[in-house]
């Protein structure tokens, strides 16, 4: 097989959510200031800080879900206040109010993530159906789609809410805290879900206070200290650990603790500090 | 044995019940997702002032109560949207009022006394009249069309309020639309359940459902079934013990929950024992 010549041209990307001079906070106090972000399509962003930083009120301004004080918010070109496509953006959230009172099978808790897709009360036609379905399948829960969420362990029922963000075919997917009380093995599965999605092309932007398993999936990196976005570039690596007393394993990870990890190759040719600007590579055909 | 279906008062108070156990565990299912088992209770409170409106104004207090009933569940959900500090307070100063509101009412009405709220209250056979089974039939079919209609979209706020809210559903107008919903099932109650149990007939049976349903869906169809049967039951049992309707048809419900209660935990003692052997 013979390659065919490859050409690099830079292009000028417009990001999918767009953060200028944003302060975020709740009841008219900011928790998070003047924060400039962005992202663009293919991005595997995480968001990292200690509780309280700031980090969760980033994605939750993003999603409509806190206040908007000062500066901007654009979702895909548009003003958030204008922006009524919501399904769009597919939101994992943390407190999983998933298992309530009421016995609800995977299926039923993963059709709602379809809802907002639709025209108001419309019924459910084949292919909506046949997204749920596929949701379902893509987080590995189809042999427990009848079953009760009640009766799934703790990563099963992040994985159903996952999968009720990806029924409504989302371009982004806004994960918050994804493994946070979640065991080992249950990770380990989360992380290979979450890989496959980004190998698929999903944006994904996430907030974690650690990585761990989802370091090998992230694109970028983000740091939120004390209300602020002190660090935006590339993935940055865990030094904590290695340091003779200082390095408490499970310690809350600060930009201090970080580094940048020059190893880590950023397959979409991100260049940090300069959002805007990309690489893509352009294959002749004859 | 069934004498009772001579009488034309026994045949309506049935009608009556056979369409509250059919609309309340609907509306209760959400109430129950949402934790606000409470709110029937409430908006029975509210419409006791709008009983005693219709009485004092010789209007028909089915729809005076449905009217003020409606105003409370939407003046409670706007307070509940606008924020949750004060909410509780707000809720109450409403739910005291609604009955405080309907004592002093009636008690100006002619010949009004306290003591004829208590068919209101508690429920009682005799009293349903043909005007109100249309007026309970057309609110039956509403509160159908909603429970059931949008059963995907209460499910999803009932469900996760937050993730709703993000997907860009139109959630403070479900909450309202719930709400409002919540008022008529608390009217069509009021005949055969009364305003101070109506509740019970939108969470007890779906609370016994839930021990054994296994899906939201198998929740609500149990639950109206439980629902049908205790309140066309108790009806029927109310006649031949001379019992108030109401409290008659509730004690039935608990025995389900407490007999359902009984056999759940059974069959989970089962379970582990063949689990461990």
């Amino acid at each position: 097989m013979q390659l065919e010549p490859v050409q690099l041209e830079p292009v000028q990307l417009e990001p999918v959510v767009g953060l200028r001079g944003a302060s975020i906070g709740y009841d008219q106090r900011p928790v998070l200031r003047e924060a400039d972000f962005s992202l663009f399509t293919g991005d595997a962003v995480a968001v990292l800080g200690s509780n309280g930083a700031g980090k969760s009120t980033l994605i939750r301004g993003i999603l409509g879900l806190a206040e908007v004080l000062d500066g901007t918010v654009e979702l895909f070109g548009r003003p958030q206040a204008s922006f009524r496509k919501w399904h769009r953006l597919g939101y994992v959230p943390q407190s999983h109010t998933v298992v309530s009172g009421i016995p609800s099978t995977v299926t039923e808790v993963v059709s709602s993530g379809r809802l907002a897709r639709k025209g108001f009360a419309r019924p459910f036609s084949p292919s909506d159906r046949a997204a749920i379905r596929a949701a379902i399948a893509t987080v590995r829960l189809t042999d427990r789609a009848g079953d009760s969420v009640a009766t799934l362990s703790g990563g099963q029922q992040r994985r159903v809410l996952i999968a009720r963000a990806l029924a409504g075919e989302p371009d982004i997917l806004v994960l918050d805290e994804p493994t946070a009380g979640v065991d080992t093995e249950s990770r380990a599965v989360l992380a290979e879900t979450l890989a496959a999605l980004v190998s698929g092309g999903t944006t994904v932007l996430l907030v974690t206070h650690e990585l761990g398993e989802l370091r090998r999936l992230i694109t970028r990196t983000v740091v939120v200290e004390a209300g602020r976005i002190s660090y935006d570039g590339m993935p940055l690596q865990e030094r904590a650990h290695s340091g003779g007393d200082h390095g408490r394993p499970g310690a809350d990870a600060t930009v201090q603790e970080f580094e940048p990890d020059c190893e880590h190759q950023d397959p979409h040719g991100a260049h940090p500090g300069r959002p805007g600007m990309r690489w893509s590579i352009t294959t002749e055909k004859r | 044995m069934l004498d009772f279906l001579d009488f034309d008062f026994m045949q309506r108070a049935l009608i009556a019940a056979f369409l509250v156990g059919l609309t309340a565990p609907t509306v209760g299912v959400y109430l129950v997702q949402r934790r606000l088992a409470l709110i029937g209770d409430g908006l029975g409170h509210v419409a006791l002032a709008g009983v005693a409106i219709g009485v004092l104004t010789s209007q028909a207090p089915v729809l005076t109560a449905l009217a003020v009933a409606v105003l409370g569940a939407l003046a409670i959900e706007l307070i509940r949207a606008r924020g949750r500090t004060s909410g509780d307070i707000a809720l109450a100063i409403l739910f005291y009022g609604g009955i405080a509101g309907g004592v002093v009412i009636i008690s100006q009405a002619p010949g009004g006394t306290p003591g004829n709220l208590n068919a209101y209250l508690f429920g009682a056979i005799t009293t349903t009249t043909t005007s109100d089974l249309v007026v309970f039939g057309v609110l039956c079919v509403l509160v159908l069309a909603v429970t059931l209609g949008l059963a995907r979209y209460l499910f999803a706020v009932s469900n996760d309020e937050e993730y709703a809210q993000a997907s860009g559903l139109p959630v403070l107008r479900l909450n309202v639309l719930l709400a409002v919903v919540t008022a008529m099932t608390v009217v069509v109650s009021m005949r055969v359940i009364g305003l101070l149990l109506n509740s019970a007939l939108m969470i007890l049976p779906i609370a016994s459902a839930q021990l054994v349903a296994r899906s939201f869906r198998q929740t609500v169809l149990l639950g109206v079934l439980i629902g049908v049967l205790v309140s066309v039951f108790g009806v029927s049992l109310s006649y031949y013990s001379d019992t108030p309707s109401g409290g008659t048809i509730v004690l039935l419900a608990i025995a389900v929950f407490v007999l359902f209660s009984v056999l759940e935990a059974a069959r989970s003692v089962i379970r582990r024992r063949s689990l461990s052997t």
